[in-house]
Protein backbone atom coordinates (compact mmCIF):
# COMPACT_ATOMS: atom_id res chain seq x y z
CA UNK A 1 0.00 0.00 0.00
CA UNK A 2 2.63 2.51 1.05
CA UNK A 3 4.69 1.66 -2.03
CA UNK A 4 1.82 2.82 -4.22
CA UNK A 5 1.44 5.98 -2.22
CA UNK A 6 5.13 6.70 -2.53
CA UNK A 7 4.83 6.20 -6.27
CA UNK A 8 2.58 9.26 -6.25
CA UNK A 9 5.60 11.32 -5.34
CA UNK A 10 6.60 11.03 -8.98
CA UNK A 11 4.01 13.69 -9.65
CA UNK A 12 6.24 16.15 -7.89
CA UNK A 13 8.73 15.74 -10.65
CA UNK A 14 6.56 17.85 -12.89
CA UNK A 15 7.15 20.79 -10.58
CA UNK A 16 9.71 23.07 -12.08
CA UNK A 17 10.72 26.70 -12.10
CA UNK A 18 8.55 29.05 -14.10
CA UNK A 19 10.30 31.15 -16.72
CA UNK A 20 9.99 34.15 -14.45
CA UNK A 21 11.44 32.24 -11.50
CA UNK A 22 14.22 30.96 -13.70
CA UNK A 23 15.14 34.51 -14.71
CA UNK A 24 14.96 35.72 -11.12
CA UNK A 25 17.15 32.84 -9.96
CA UNK A 26 19.70 33.44 -12.70
CA UNK A 27 19.88 37.16 -11.92
CA UNK A 28 20.05 36.60 -8.13
CA UNK A 29 22.79 34.02 -8.41
CA UNK A 30 24.76 36.26 -10.79
CA UNK A 31 24.37 39.20 -8.40
CA UNK A 32 25.40 37.14 -5.37
CA UNK A 33 28.42 35.79 -7.20
CA UNK A 34 29.44 39.28 -8.26
CA UNK A 35 29.12 40.46 -4.68
CA UNK A 36 31.24 37.54 -3.52
CA UNK A 37 33.92 38.25 -6.09
CA UNK A 38 34.05 41.99 -5.68
CA UNK A 39 36.57 43.28 -3.18
CA UNK A 40 35.15 43.94 0.26
CA UNK A 41 33.85 47.46 0.35
CA UNK A 42 35.43 49.77 2.81
CA UNK A 43 33.28 52.49 4.28
CA UNK A 44 33.89 56.04 3.16
CA UNK A 45 34.60 56.97 6.76
CA UNK A 46 37.26 54.27 7.05
CA UNK A 47 38.73 55.20 3.66
CA UNK A 48 38.73 58.83 4.70
CA UNK A 49 40.32 57.97 8.01
CA UNK A 50 42.96 55.86 6.30
CA UNK A 51 43.57 58.62 3.77
CA UNK A 52 43.82 61.16 6.54
CA UNK A 53 46.21 58.97 8.51
CA UNK A 54 48.30 58.45 5.39
CA UNK A 55 48.50 62.18 4.78
CA UNK A 56 49.19 62.81 8.46
CA UNK A 57 51.93 60.22 8.56
CA UNK A 58 53.47 61.50 5.32
CA UNK A 59 53.38 65.04 6.66
CA UNK A 60 54.90 63.93 9.94
CA UNK A 61 57.71 62.07 8.15
CA UNK A 62 58.17 65.07 5.84
CA UNK A 63 58.41 67.40 8.81
CA UNK A 64 60.82 65.09 10.59
CA UNK A 65 63.12 64.68 7.60
CA UNK A 66 62.78 68.05 5.91
CA UNK A 67 62.26 69.90 9.16
CA UNK A 68 65.20 68.06 10.67
CA UNK A 69 67.37 68.92 7.70
CA UNK A 70 66.27 72.56 7.84
CA UNK A 71 67.01 72.59 11.53
CA UNK A 72 70.54 71.27 11.05
CA UNK A 73 71.26 73.67 8.18
CA UNK A 74 69.72 76.56 10.11
CA UNK A 75 71.98 75.90 13.10
CA UNK A 76 74.95 76.96 11.02
CA UNK A 77 73.31 80.04 9.55
CA UNK A 78 74.49 83.59 10.20
CA UNK A 79 72.64 86.92 10.24
CA UNK A 80 71.48 87.68 6.70
CA UNK A 81 71.02 83.99 5.80
CA UNK A 82 67.57 82.77 4.80
CA UNK A 83 67.43 80.30 7.68
CA UNK A 84 68.79 82.62 10.35
CA UNK A 85 65.32 83.53 11.55
CA UNK A 86 64.49 79.81 11.76
CA UNK A 87 67.60 79.25 13.86
CA UNK A 88 66.88 82.03 16.34
CA UNK A 89 63.09 81.84 16.51
CA UNK A 90 62.49 78.10 16.12
CA UNK A 91 65.55 76.00 16.85
CA UNK A 92 66.72 77.95 19.88
CA UNK A 93 63.21 78.63 21.19
CA UNK A 94 62.37 74.91 21.01
CA UNK A 95 65.56 74.00 22.84
CA UNK A 96 64.87 76.70 25.44
CA UNK A 97 61.33 75.42 25.98
CA UNK A 98 62.74 72.22 27.46
CA UNK A 99 64.83 74.04 30.06
CA UNK A 100 62.90 74.29 33.31
CA UNK A 101 65.54 75.15 35.90
CA UNK A 102 65.76 79.00 36.38
CA UNK A 103 69.54 78.91 36.72
CA UNK A 104 69.84 76.87 33.50
CA UNK A 105 67.49 79.30 31.78
CA UNK A 106 69.77 82.21 32.69
CA UNK A 107 72.79 80.30 31.38
CA UNK A 108 70.83 79.51 28.24
CA UNK A 109 69.94 83.15 27.58
CA UNK A 110 73.52 84.14 28.34
CA UNK A 111 74.81 81.60 25.83
CA UNK A 112 72.42 83.00 23.20
CA UNK A 113 73.92 86.45 23.68
CA UNK A 114 77.38 84.95 23.33
CA UNK A 115 76.25 83.14 20.17
CA UNK A 116 74.95 86.36 18.59
CA UNK A 117 78.19 88.15 19.34
CA UNK A 118 80.07 85.11 17.98
CA UNK A 119 78.09 85.45 14.75
CA UNK A 120 78.96 89.12 14.50
CA UNK A 121 82.58 88.23 15.12
CA UNK A 122 82.48 85.58 12.34
CA UNK A 123 80.94 88.04 9.89
CA UNK A 124 83.49 90.66 10.84
CA UNK A 125 86.34 88.16 10.42
CA UNK A 126 85.11 87.21 6.94
CA UNK A 127 84.53 90.86 6.07
CA UNK A 128 80.86 90.11 5.32
CA UNK A 129 79.27 92.08 8.13
CA UNK A 130 76.86 94.60 6.69
CA UNK A 131 74.72 97.16 8.45
CA UNK A 132 71.64 95.05 7.76
CA UNK A 133 73.26 91.94 9.21
CA UNK A 134 74.45 93.86 12.23
CA UNK A 135 70.92 95.15 12.78
CA UNK A 136 69.51 91.64 12.48
CA UNK A 137 71.95 90.37 15.09
CA UNK A 138 71.29 93.43 17.20
CA UNK A 139 67.54 92.80 17.23
CA UNK A 140 68.16 89.25 18.35
CA UNK A 141 70.58 90.48 21.02
CA UNK A 142 68.00 92.97 22.32
CA UNK A 143 65.43 90.18 22.62
CA UNK A 144 67.89 87.93 24.43
CA UNK A 145 68.82 90.67 26.89
CA UNK A 146 65.12 91.28 27.59
CA UNK A 147 64.58 87.58 28.17
CA UNK A 148 67.66 87.45 30.37
CA UNK A 149 66.35 90.39 32.39
CA UNK A 150 63.10 88.53 32.98
CA UNK A 151 64.97 85.49 34.19
CA UNK A 152 67.29 87.58 36.38
CA UNK A 153 64.28 89.22 37.99
CA UNK A 154 63.23 85.81 39.24
CA UNK A 155 66.56 85.01 40.85
CA UNK A 156 68.34 86.52 43.87
CA UNK A 157 70.35 89.71 43.46
CA UNK A 158 73.77 88.24 44.16
CA UNK A 159 73.27 85.61 41.48
CA UNK A 160 71.84 88.19 39.05
CA UNK A 161 74.78 90.57 39.55
CA UNK A 162 77.21 87.72 39.12
CA UNK A 163 75.58 86.84 35.79
CA UNK A 164 75.65 90.41 34.50
CA UNK A 165 79.24 90.85 35.62
CA UNK A 166 80.24 87.69 33.80
CA UNK A 167 78.36 88.82 30.75
CA UNK A 168 80.07 92.20 30.81
CA UNK A 169 83.45 90.47 30.95
CA UNK A 170 82.45 88.26 28.05
CA UNK A 171 81.28 91.22 25.97
CA UNK A 172 84.48 93.12 26.63
CA UNK A 173 86.46 90.07 25.65
CA UNK A 174 84.43 89.78 22.44
CA UNK A 175 85.12 93.42 21.70
CA UNK A 176 88.84 92.84 22.16
CA UNK A 177 88.69 89.94 19.75
CA UNK A 178 86.84 92.06 17.23
CA UNK A 179 89.63 94.56 17.35
CA UNK A 180 91.94 91.89 15.89
CA UNK A 181 89.96 91.98 12.67
CA UNK A 182 89.58 95.71 12.68
CA UNK A 183 91.15 97.79 10.00
CA UNK A 184 91.23 101.46 10.57
CA UNK A 185 88.36 103.23 8.87
CA UNK A 186 86.60 99.94 8.07
CA UNK A 187 82.91 100.63 8.33
CA UNK A 188 82.04 96.98 8.80
CA UNK A 189 84.16 96.68 11.90
CA UNK A 190 82.65 99.83 13.19
CA UNK A 191 79.25 98.17 12.92
CA UNK A 192 80.53 95.17 14.82
CA UNK A 193 81.93 97.38 17.59
CA UNK A 194 78.67 99.24 17.64
CA UNK A 195 76.76 95.98 18.18
CA UNK A 196 79.02 94.96 21.04
CA UNK A 197 78.97 98.42 22.57
CA UNK A 198 75.20 98.59 22.42
CA UNK A 199 74.94 95.18 24.03
CA UNK A 200 77.41 96.17 26.68
CA UNK A 201 75.40 99.29 27.36
CA UNK A 202 72.26 97.23 27.74
CA UNK A 203 73.95 94.78 30.06
CA UNK A 204 75.22 97.70 32.16
CA UNK A 205 71.73 99.11 32.19
CA UNK A 206 70.48 95.73 33.31
CA UNK A 207 73.03 95.76 36.13
CA UNK A 208 71.79 99.19 37.18
CA UNK A 209 68.24 97.88 37.17
CA UNK A 210 69.21 94.98 39.35
CA UNK A 211 71.05 97.20 41.81
CA UNK A 212 68.18 99.71 41.91
CA UNK A 213 65.72 96.96 42.50
CA UNK A 214 67.85 95.58 45.29
CA UNK A 215 68.10 99.01 46.91
CA UNK A 216 64.34 99.43 46.74
CA UNK A 217 63.97 96.10 48.41
CA UNK A 218 66.36 97.07 51.20
CA UNK A 219 64.53 100.39 51.68
CA UNK A 220 61.23 98.60 52.01
CA UNK A 221 62.64 96.15 54.50
CA UNK A 222 64.24 98.83 56.67
CA UNK A 223 61.49 101.43 56.39
CA UNK A 224 62.08 104.52 58.65
CA UNK A 225 65.36 103.15 60.00
CA UNK A 226 66.97 103.55 56.62
CA UNK A 227 68.55 107.07 57.11
CA UNK A 228 70.13 106.10 60.41
CA UNK A 229 71.51 102.96 58.99
CA UNK A 230 72.89 104.87 56.01
CA UNK A 231 74.34 107.40 58.37
CA UNK A 232 75.94 104.71 60.43
CA UNK A 233 77.45 103.09 57.37
CA UNK A 234 78.40 106.32 55.69
CA UNK A 235 79.22 109.00 58.37
CA UNK A 236 78.80 112.66 57.29
CA UNK A 237 81.79 114.03 55.40
CA UNK A 238 81.68 117.16 57.51
CA UNK A 239 82.76 115.29 60.57
CA UNK B 1 40.50 23.33 -13.21
CA UNK B 2 42.62 26.38 -13.02
CA UNK B 3 41.30 28.64 -15.74
CA UNK B 4 38.47 30.99 -14.97
CA UNK B 5 36.72 29.95 -18.17
CA UNK B 6 36.75 26.31 -17.12
CA UNK B 7 35.32 27.16 -13.74
CA UNK B 8 32.58 29.27 -15.27
CA UNK B 9 31.78 26.62 -17.86
CA UNK B 10 31.39 23.97 -15.17
CA UNK B 11 29.22 26.22 -13.06
CA UNK B 12 26.92 27.12 -15.96
CA UNK B 13 26.61 23.46 -16.90
CA UNK B 14 25.64 22.46 -13.35
CA UNK B 15 23.31 25.42 -13.02
CA UNK B 16 21.43 24.63 -16.22
CA UNK B 17 21.36 20.93 -15.47
CA UNK B 18 20.24 21.00 -11.86
CA UNK B 19 18.31 24.21 -11.24
CA UNK B 20 14.91 22.53 -11.60
CA UNK B 21 15.90 19.40 -9.71
CA UNK B 22 17.35 21.40 -6.85
CA UNK B 23 14.36 23.73 -6.76
CA UNK B 24 12.06 20.72 -6.62
CA UNK B 25 14.17 19.03 -3.98
CA UNK B 26 14.04 22.15 -1.84
CA UNK B 27 10.39 22.91 -2.59
CA UNK B 28 9.42 19.39 -1.52
CA UNK B 29 10.94 20.13 1.84
CA UNK B 30 10.04 23.74 2.51
CA UNK B 31 6.78 24.11 0.61
CA UNK B 32 6.86 27.81 -0.28
CA UNK B 33 8.08 28.59 -3.76
CA UNK B 34 9.77 31.81 -2.74
CA UNK B 35 11.61 30.12 0.12
CA UNK B 36 12.56 27.30 -2.24
CA UNK B 37 13.82 29.85 -4.74
CA UNK B 38 15.94 31.54 -2.06
CA UNK B 39 17.45 28.25 -0.90
CA UNK B 40 18.08 27.21 -4.52
CA UNK B 41 19.89 30.50 -5.07
CA UNK B 42 21.92 29.93 -1.89
CA UNK B 43 22.79 26.44 -3.14
CA UNK B 44 24.21 27.71 -6.42
CA UNK B 45 26.07 30.58 -4.77
CA UNK B 46 27.70 28.05 -2.42
CA UNK B 47 28.47 25.86 -5.42
CA UNK B 48 30.18 28.76 -7.19
CA UNK B 49 32.13 29.58 -4.04
CA UNK B 50 33.52 26.06 -4.05
CA UNK B 51 34.27 25.99 -7.79
CA UNK B 52 35.85 29.46 -7.74
CA UNK B 53 38.30 28.32 -5.07
CA UNK B 54 39.36 25.54 -7.41
CA UNK B 55 37.67 22.76 -5.44
CA UNK B 56 37.50 19.38 -7.16
CA UNK B 57 34.11 17.73 -7.76
CA UNK B 58 34.09 13.98 -8.17
CA UNK B 59 30.36 13.29 -8.43
CA UNK B 60 28.70 16.41 -9.76
CA UNK B 61 25.09 15.45 -9.11
CA UNK B 62 25.80 14.15 -5.64
CA UNK B 63 27.81 17.26 -4.86
CA UNK B 64 25.07 19.68 -5.94
CA UNK B 65 22.43 17.78 -3.96
CA UNK B 66 24.70 17.71 -0.93
CA UNK B 67 25.02 21.47 -1.03
CA UNK B 68 21.24 21.80 -1.40
CA UNK B 69 20.73 19.36 1.47
CA UNK B 70 22.98 21.46 3.70
CA UNK B 71 21.22 24.63 2.59
CA UNK B 72 17.86 23.11 3.58
CA UNK B 73 19.29 22.00 6.93
CA UNK B 74 20.61 25.51 7.52
CA UNK B 75 17.20 26.89 6.63
CA UNK B 76 15.54 24.65 9.20
CA UNK B 77 18.12 25.54 11.80
CA UNK B 78 17.23 29.15 11.26
CA UNK B 79 13.46 28.81 10.99
CA UNK B 80 13.01 25.93 13.46
CA UNK B 81 9.82 25.09 11.62
CA UNK B 82 9.64 21.67 10.14
CA UNK B 83 6.11 20.41 10.66
CA UNK B 84 3.80 20.14 7.71
CA UNK B 85 1.30 22.42 9.34
CA UNK B 86 3.92 25.05 9.84
CA UNK B 87 4.97 24.65 6.25
CA UNK B 88 1.39 24.96 5.11
CA UNK B 89 0.91 27.96 7.33
CA UNK B 90 3.98 29.57 5.89
CA UNK B 91 2.15 29.26 2.55
CA UNK B 92 2.85 27.59 -0.71
CA UNK B 93 2.09 30.75 -2.63
CA UNK B 94 -0.33 28.99 -4.98
CA UNK B 95 -0.75 32.08 -7.12
CA UNK B 96 2.81 31.69 -8.33
CA UNK B 97 2.30 28.24 -9.75
CA UNK B 98 -1.08 26.64 -9.76
CA UNK B 99 0.28 23.39 -11.08
CA UNK B 100 2.53 22.81 -8.09
CA UNK B 101 -0.31 23.74 -5.77
CA UNK B 102 -2.59 21.24 -7.39
CA UNK B 103 -0.01 18.54 -6.97
CA UNK B 104 0.50 19.38 -3.33
CA UNK B 105 -3.25 19.39 -2.82
CA UNK B 106 -3.41 15.85 -4.14
CA UNK B 107 -4.67 13.66 -1.30
CA UNK B 108 -2.06 11.00 -1.79
CA UNK B 109 0.73 13.57 -1.88
CA UNK B 110 -0.62 15.30 1.21
CA UNK B 111 -0.88 11.98 2.99
CA UNK B 112 2.66 10.97 2.04
CA UNK B 113 3.98 14.34 3.08
CA UNK B 114 2.25 13.90 6.40
CA UNK B 115 3.95 10.56 6.86
CA UNK B 116 7.31 11.95 5.80
CA UNK B 117 7.08 14.53 8.54
CA UNK B 118 7.52 11.66 10.97
CA UNK B 119 10.92 10.94 9.50
CA UNK B 120 14.22 12.62 10.05
CA UNK B 121 15.45 15.11 7.44
CA UNK B 122 17.91 12.73 5.80
CA UNK B 123 15.28 10.00 5.39
CA UNK B 124 12.89 12.48 3.76
CA UNK B 125 15.56 13.48 1.29
CA UNK B 126 16.34 9.86 0.47
CA UNK B 127 12.66 9.19 -0.24
CA UNK B 128 12.41 12.25 -2.42
CA UNK B 129 15.46 11.29 -4.46
CA UNK B 130 14.29 7.69 -4.81
CA UNK B 131 10.59 8.27 -5.55
CA UNK B 132 10.35 11.75 -7.00
CA UNK B 133 13.63 12.09 -8.82
CA UNK B 134 13.78 8.32 -9.36
CA UNK B 135 17.49 8.26 -8.73
CA UNK B 136 19.29 4.94 -8.73
CA UNK B 137 20.25 3.67 -5.28
CA UNK B 138 23.93 3.92 -6.26
CA UNK B 139 23.62 7.67 -6.84
CA UNK B 140 21.76 8.25 -3.60
CA UNK B 141 24.40 6.17 -1.80
CA UNK B 142 27.13 8.36 -3.28
CA UNK B 143 25.28 11.49 -2.23
CA UNK B 144 25.07 10.30 1.37
CA UNK B 145 28.54 8.76 1.42
CA UNK B 146 27.16 5.23 1.90
CA UNK B 147 27.72 1.99 0.10
CA UNK B 148 24.96 0.82 -2.25
CA UNK B 149 24.11 -2.04 0.08
CA UNK B 150 23.92 0.24 3.09
CA UNK B 151 21.63 2.59 1.16
CA UNK B 152 19.42 -0.31 0.01
CA UNK B 153 19.01 -1.38 3.64
CA UNK B 154 18.40 2.20 4.69
CA UNK B 155 15.65 2.73 2.09
CA UNK B 156 14.02 -0.53 3.10
CA UNK B 157 13.98 0.54 6.74
CA UNK B 158 12.51 3.90 5.89
CA UNK B 159 9.70 2.27 3.95
CA UNK B 160 9.00 -0.09 6.85
CA UNK B 161 8.85 2.89 9.15
CA UNK B 162 6.44 4.69 6.83
CA UNK B 163 4.26 1.60 6.68
CA UNK B 164 4.12 1.53 10.43
CA UNK B 165 3.13 5.22 10.55
CA UNK B 166 0.55 4.66 7.79
CA UNK B 167 -0.99 1.69 9.57
CA UNK B 168 -1.07 3.58 12.87
CA UNK B 169 -2.79 6.49 11.16
CA UNK B 170 -5.31 4.56 9.11
CA UNK B 171 -6.22 1.59 11.28
CA UNK B 172 -6.52 3.23 14.65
Amino acid sequence: MIDKKLEQLKMLKSISLTEKERSVLRASVARSIQTLESKPRVSIFYTGLQHGLRIGLSTFIFIIFVGGSVSVVADNSLPGDALYSFKVNVNEEVKGAFIKNPSDKISWQKSRIDNRLGEIKTLAATKTLTKAKQETAQRALDTHIENLSEELAKTDTTEALKVTADLEESLKSQKEELKKYATEGDEKNEDAFKAVDETLAKVSKQEDKIVSKELEKIEKELGDDMPDVVEEITPPLTQ
Amino acid sequence: MNSENQKQALFHKLFEEYQDAIFRFVFFRVGGRQTALDITQDTFVRLWGYIAKGGAIEHEQAFVYRIAKNAVIDYYKKSKSSSLEDLLDSGFEPQTNNHSEEILKNDDIKMVQGLLEELDEESRQIIFLRYTEEKPIEEIATLFNKTTNAMTVRIHRIIQKLKTFYNETHYD
